[in-house]
């Protein structure tokens, strides 16, 4: 009884001793550079604005944003070339500016060969505007709750919603809109996730060449009935605020969508880094690289908020 | 590498010196069963097929000496040995078979299905060998009366209680505990057969109490806690010559907890899975062994559940009291009919049908700060599948197993009906040659949903509806048998299987299963493998050996992941398993098994940018599963003494060392920034487990 005492106790004790844990190191199976398209039409107003960016296989050292010759490059809308602006100071030959038409059901497809490196291509179709409302539900110091509605029969694709309190006065932090300015608030869900930040900091305003632009994607499945609610909160406090609130509806193409999940799932990593990572983390449309060429169409309302209770 | 060496050394070593004892044993025993593959006779209505394909049955003298983990030999750690079957996870109890996903195997216990069948995280499966006559496991071939699964049946029958006297075993193991006793309730007529099995590592915690450090050590200790158990049952009862009706019974579960401390906020994290099942069939003779029937009606029934009690710290100031119940509930209930006539000459013929109700019933309740959202959905199915079969001798020179499945599926006004023909034929080109070949078309109605990159028991099971459809697969075998001698056989098998709707999920990750985004959140996709299976296997009465080699790819595409085609996070490219049974004599005998296949895959970022002129990096991921984790490869060693003792009773004491070269396979992995570089690195976790097994039997 004692020897099997011992035994069990030595073994308990060793295999508890051998716990621990070892690292392996594990090459890239990505050898060779590759480009990535950041290509959304119809996220700004005016014109559209892409990147194209030379990728290394990580391990290596990163190379400078410039260092590609470009060999050819197109984009064609229902198959007629769109010019493309290349010479944009010294942000060339990363950022490039073209004027997308803004119809829906628009094919937009572009390729881009750079010098040593493979070809690349993708394709959109620009997506219908959408048709919605908002009401006011209630509003206070705190928060301001607010319902948005999609009719029935238009409620198809996928969306993201902005929201805006207007200003007075110009800052880093507004955009023009109807010749007047706008401060970007916060959107929360009533539900966990049903809506989720995304931040698409690779989009360049054309002016700010480096202004982040994050979008609050509605989950496809919190828009079933049509119908959501959300609060927005004040992301800047200031005396110069105006009672009316500008909210931007965007329907995206499903590539849009699946980009923006996934860049979300990649920035927002809840399994805590280990390989349990769903495997939508990875998406891409752009054949033979990295990155995205999607599209969206928006619709706005501006909304006049009830006195403060 | 130098693991690598010493792993084959250790194995030629263990086989050598095993090798080395049987010329020196003057004691042959008569009984080591082998891996009857393709081979039959197990209960006259079962797996008679000569001419199947890609089946391997395991009988209840192999399974108790095949893989044992933890001191218990185990079904599914034995079927993940198999060539054509990726294991997933280390320790998990996962079965990818040919290409396929972990929730498209059909597991039946006596006849009625099981829903999950991992306990502890998948190191035991909820087989428990004690009471097993014998399994079959068919990764392709599959006739016409299996159905509603895409990749592979494994058929566990469930032994009836002795007739003639009362005799039974009890085991016990460093965590955990067995009981069996079968005898006969009325002699000669009614029989019983009962087992039931515990762990008991929720009691080690109470030796570790006294050593924690501080009061919050010692209620960390107290809320953590893991056990599971499962009761089998089966009652038979002779009702005259050629009569039979026998009930089944199953219960395990598994109830798992872990505590939380922040400060004095406490919050209790608690994961509880587990199935039941009974059935009530019943065997006639009709016209003697030419016609006969079976019969059953069943019930059986799957739940897990989440529950996070406590509090949500997203800063020092903003905390929240979070109540969280996540629960998936399926049950099913039905019955099969099975008639069996042999009255044509050269023909088997099986007539038979299926009738399921499916329910299911998914819930999760959430309370933030007092602020209540829940989702309760329920969905109500009824699968509706008839079958015919014929197998032809055409003389001794070939066979035909011919079959066709129809299969129905009504779910919330929604119809879906398929045909399956199944085909599998064999020719025996010489005495020592055959060749063989099968067709098969599968399709499966519910889906098990995940909203990560693995399989946890607590993942949910949904139903086929308008959006998502039923999940198909075809697979195509071809083969041949070469029977060199008596004791040495070579199989091949060449393979090719496409899968269709399949899904995947495309929302925000997270381990809690998406109920809310049931149809919204998962893309359909496709998929499709190919491979050869080789097997080699020797035997004589004191030795069987084996080996098994693996060379398959497996892919998915996925419009809504990637533009392409890419590769399963199972796609184990080369897979090799060396297995050894060796009997000393009548008091000692010991297994080995090595096993080494390439890396799982997963989905990390590969390339990096600069965002603007070398002041900000990104990276960013490239095909999705493109990363490949290190070749696995693990020994197990097993050693048996079995002593005979007085009145016909006996004991064996089992030793079994999991891997035994205590080579760290890797688990997971991420991504690091070092010294300026960026560089993927793997975990790995799991050591040499040592354990002892003591089993008495009278």
């Amino acid at each position: 009884m004692k020897t099997t005492h011992n035994l069990l106790l030595s073994l308990t004790a060793g295999f508890l001793l051998s716990s621990c844990e070892y690292h392996f190191k594990i090459s890239s199976p990505e050898t060779e550079a590759k480009m990535m398209l950041e290509f959304v039409s119809g996220h700004q107003n005016d014109s559209c604005f892409f990147s194209l960016r030379k990728l290394v296989p990580i391990g290596q050292e990163p190379s400078m944003q410039s260092d590609y010759e470009i060999e050819h490059i197109s984009l064609l809308a229902n198959g007629e070339i769109i010019d493309i602006e290349e010479d944009l100071d010294f942000l060339s030959p990363i950022y490039y500016k073209c004027k997308v038409p803004n119809i829906a059901s628009t094919k937009l497809e572009l390729s881009f060969k750079a010098k040593g490196i493979d070809e690349i291509s993708a394709h959109t179709t620009i997506p219908q505007k959408p048709e919605f409302d908002i009401s006011i539900l209630s509003y206070d110091e705190e928060c301001c709750n607010c319902k948005l509605t999609i009719p029935a029969e238009k409620l198809f694709g996928h969306y993201a919603l902005l929201a805006f309190f207007e200003c007075n006065t110009l800052s880093s932090s507004c955009e023009e809109y109807d010749g007047r300015y706008w401060v970007r608030e916060n959107i929360e869900a009533m539900e966990g996730q049903s809506i989720f930040q995304v931040q698409t900091f690779r989009f360049v305003n054309w002016k700010d060449h480096y202004k982040s632009k994050n979008y609050y994607v509605i989950d496809d499945s919190a828009l079933e009935t049509g119908e959501i609610n959300f609060k927005l909160t004040h992301s800047v406090y200031g005396p110069d605020f105006l009672n009316n609130c500008l909210f931007k509806l965007y329907r995206m193409s499903d590539e849009t969508y699946y980009y923006f999940n996934a860049l979300y799932n990649a920035q927002n990593n809840a399994l805590d880094n280990f390989n349990f990572l769903p495997s939508n983390c990875a998406y891409t449309n752009v054949r033979n690289g990295a990155g995205i060429m999607g599209s969206m169409a928006s619709g706005e309302i501006i909304k006049t908020l009830p006195t403060r209770k | 590498m130098n693991r690598t060496f010493i792993s084959i050394c250790l194995f030629s070593a263990v086989c050598t010196s095993a090798a080395a004892q049987r010329r020196d044993s003057s004691f042959v025993s008569p009984t080591v069963d082998t891996l009857k593959a393709a081979v039959v006779q197990t209960g006259r209505a079962k797996r008679s097929a000569r001419s199947q394909t890609s089946l391997t049955v395991l009988d209840k003298t192999l399974l108790n000496k095949a893989c044992f983990t933890l001191g218990s030999p185990d079904l599914l750690k034995t079927l993940q040995l198999m060539p054509g079957v990726a294991s997933g996870s280390e320790l998990m109890n996962g079965l990818y078979v040919r290409g396929g996903d972990g929730h498209d195997n059909l597991f039946l216990l006596d006849g009625i299905p099981l829903y999950q069948v991992g306990h502890l995280l998948g190191l035991f499966s909820t087989f428990n060998l004690d009471i097993i006559d014998d399994a079959g496991f068919y990764k392709g071939g599959f006739p016409a009366r299996y159905g509603g699964r895409l990749s592979s049946v494994v058929d566990v029958s469930v032994r009836d209680g002795n007739y003639e006297k009362w005799k039974g075993q009890i085991a016990i193991g460093l965590i955990d505990g067995r009981l069996q006793i079968e005898g006969p309730i009325v002699k000669n007529k009614l029989s019983l057969n009962f087992s039931a099995r515990r762990t008991w590592i929720d009691f080690l915690k109470i030796l570790a109490t006294p050593f924690a450090a501080d009061e919050q050590s010692k209620r960390t200790i107290k809320g953590t806690g893991y056990n599971f158990y499962d009761i089998n049952l089966k009652l038979t009862q002779k009702i005259q010559a050629g009569s039979k009706l026998s009930f089944s019974f199953y219960n395990g579960r598994d109830a798992g907890k872990m505590i939380n401390l922040e400060n004095i906020d406490e919050t209790n994290f608690s994961l509880n899975w587990g199935n039941s099942l009974c059935g009530l069939k019943w065997e006639k003779d009709i016209i003697g062994d030419d016609l006969f029937l079976d019969t059953d009606i069943f019930y059986t029934k799957y739940n897990s559940d989440i529950i996070i009690d406590g509090f949500q710290h997203l800063d020092e100031e903003n905390i929240f009291k979070v109540n969280e119940k996540n629960k998936g509930f399926n049950n099913d209930y039905g019955t099969t009919i099975n008639l069996y006539c042999n009255l044509i000459r050269f023909n088997k013929i099986r007539l038979g049908g299926n009738y399921t109700h499916h329910y299911y019933n998914p819930f999760r309740d959430k309370t933030i700060d007092g602020i209540n959202n829940s989702v309760n959905l329920k969905f109500n199915s009824e699968e509706v599948s008839i079958y015919a079969e014929d197998e032809v001798n055409i003389g001794s020179i070939a066979s035909i197993n011919a079959g066709l499945r129809y299969s129905s599926y009504y779910v919330e006004g929604q119809e879906y009906h398929y045909w399956e023909p199944r085909i599998s034929a064999r020719a025996d080109v010489s005495d020592k040659l055959l060749l063989k070949a099968s067709f098969s078309r599968t399709s499966q109605f519910s889906h098990q949903i995940a909203s990560c990159n693995i399989d946890f028991p607590t993942n949910i099971w949904m139903p086929s509806t308008e959006k998502i459809k039923p999940m198909l697969a075809t697979q195509y075998v071809a083969g041949l048998k070469w029977t060199m001698n008596l004791n040495l056989s070579v199989d091949i098998e060449l393979w090719h299987k496409n899968l269709n709707y399949l899904y995947e999920y495309t929302g925000v990750n997270s381990f809690l299963p998406p109920i809310n985004q049931w149809e919204q959140a998962f893309a359909e996709g496709k998929g499709r493998a190919s491979g050869v299976d080789i097997g080699i296997e020797y035997k004589n009465n004191s030795i069987f050996a084996t080996v098994y080699y693996t060379l398959s790819s497996s892919e998915r595409f996925f419009p809504a992941i990637y533009y392409d085609w890419y590769a399963d996070k199972n796609d184990n490219r080369h897979k090799l398993n060396l297995h050894c049974q060796y009997k000393f004599n009548r008091d000692f005998d010991m297994s080995a098994s090595w096993i080494i296949h390439s890396g799982d895959r997963f989905s990390e970022a590969s390339s990096i940018a600069w965002i603007y002129n070398g002041v900000y990096s990104t990276v960013v991921y490239g095909k999705p599963n493109l990363y490949k984790l290190p070749a696995y490869h693990r020994l197990d060693i097993g050693f048996n003494w079995h002593k005979q003792l007085r009145n016909k009773q006996s004991r064996t004491i089992n030793l079994s060392i999991y891997n035994a070269y205590c080579h760290l396979n890797a688990v997971s992995a991420h991504i690091e920034r070092k010294n300026n570089k960026i560089q993927a690195i793997a975990q790995g976790l799991i050591p040499i487990i040592p354990t002892v097994n003591y089993i008495y039997k009278f």
